[in-house]
């Protein structure tokens, strides 16, 4: 095809270019995987602790922090017995990545 | 396009300085996003670990001196039986009784008086236990901060204010009657005089050689207030964390 070596860099590139392109699209998908997860990390964490602080907007402020994230298909669970209270969230980010989390978080304030 | 592509000379290095000031950006997000994350984490620990375990142990020492208030009650009692027995027998004129009495009364005294010093020397320890703590707890904060600071500081530039609240104390105070040895009880309001209040100003942005790149100054406000609240014989830990 080529009778020299000139242009070689240039079909090169265009060769490798979608390659490249989908490669890093992808790696920029993961890290907003990873932000996202400690996003959900975090609001399920705080989840339980409102529980614990026996407030009565525990619900909406966990709906709340999830709303600004990009998570579709959300399933959320809450389970409390006793002292021991429990969420399960499953739900797919970037409409890629499915998730499924849960998180038990055990505090008796009674003295 | 023909003098870009005559030789290849340079190609790698270029798109390299590109991809560099990339990761650059990246990495200097995530080293705002874990910072944070640290100081919300650590801010957490002493609002849900620290705090409880001391009001905790605060309330223990309360319950401790609650439980001599029914000896309070029998000393007490028994001084005011004694006394009104010994004014009957000096009316009477019964001497070995007033005497006995009497005797009866001092040692009474002297039983009230070790219990006085029983009272005392639980508050005393209590007192203690939260002056100490509160002082560590404050060491330690800061040393947490720190360290954290020190870890992240060559892409983060922060300013943390730690306030403690330094004037809290146990809410008790001796009943009505009063006296030596008295009983205790709770002050109406214990909620407030015996709160454990701990906020947090945490401010940071990105280091100054990185913001031409990525340019970001963030400012939050956690507070955390730990105390507790009394139903007959259920004492309960009543915590409260918000963020502004």
């Amino acid at each position: 095809m080529l009778s020299n070596n000139r242009g070689q860099v240039f079909i090169e590139s265009i060769l490798i270019l979608p390659v490249c392109l989908l490669g890093f699209i992808y790696i920029i998908y993961v890290l907003l995987f990873f932000t996202v997860e400690i996003a959900i990390d975090d609001a399920l964490e705080s989840r339980l602790i409102c529980e614990i602080q026996s407030k009565a907007s525990c619900q909406h402020q966990l709906a709340r922090h999830l709303q600004y994230l990009p998570i579709t298909e959300i399933n959320l669970q809450f389970n409390q017995i006793g002292s021991k209270g429990t969420v399960t969230f499953d739900g797919r980010v970037l409409h890629f990545f499915q998730i499924k989390k849960a998180r038990s978080l055990n505090y008796e304030t009674r003295i | 396009m023909k003098l870009a592509y005559n030789h290849n000379k340079g190609f790698f290095s270029l798109h390299f300085v590109l991809f560099l000031l990339l990761v650059t950006a990246v990495v200097n997000g995530y080293a705002l996003v874990f910072y944070a994350q640290q100081q919300k984490d650590l801010f957490r620990k002493t609002c849900f670990n620290d705090l409880p375990r001391i009001q905790t142990q605060l309330v223990r020492f309360e319950k401790q001196l609650f439980s001599l208030n029914p000896l309070s009650s029998i000393l007490r009692q028994r001084l005011h039986t004694l006394k009104i027995q010994r004014v009957a027998a000096i009316a009477s004129k019964n001497w070995p009784l007033a005497a006995k009495l009497t005797f009866d009364i001092q040692k009474t005294v002297h039983s009230q008086v070790r219990l006085d010093h029983v009272q005392k020397k639980i508050i005393s320890t209590a007192t203690q236990f939260l002056k100490t703590n509160m002082s560590l707890l404050v060491k330690n904060l800061s040393t947490s901060n720190n360290f954290q600071y020190l870890i992240w500081s060559y892409f983060v530039s922060a300013k943390n204010k730690y306030y403690l609240e330094n004037n809290v104390q146990l809410a008790i105070q001796s009943d009505s009657i009063g006296g030596l040895a008295p009983n205790y009880e709770l002050k109406s309001d214990y909620r407030r005089i015996q709160s454990l209040n701990l906020n947090l100003q945490h401010e940071y942005l990105n280091n100054k050689k990185f913001q031409t790149l990525l340019n970001t100054h963030q400012k939050h406000h956690f507070s955390c207030t730990v105390s507790f609240s009394r139903k007959g014989d259920e004492w309960h830990l009543a915590i409260n964390q918000d963020k502004f």
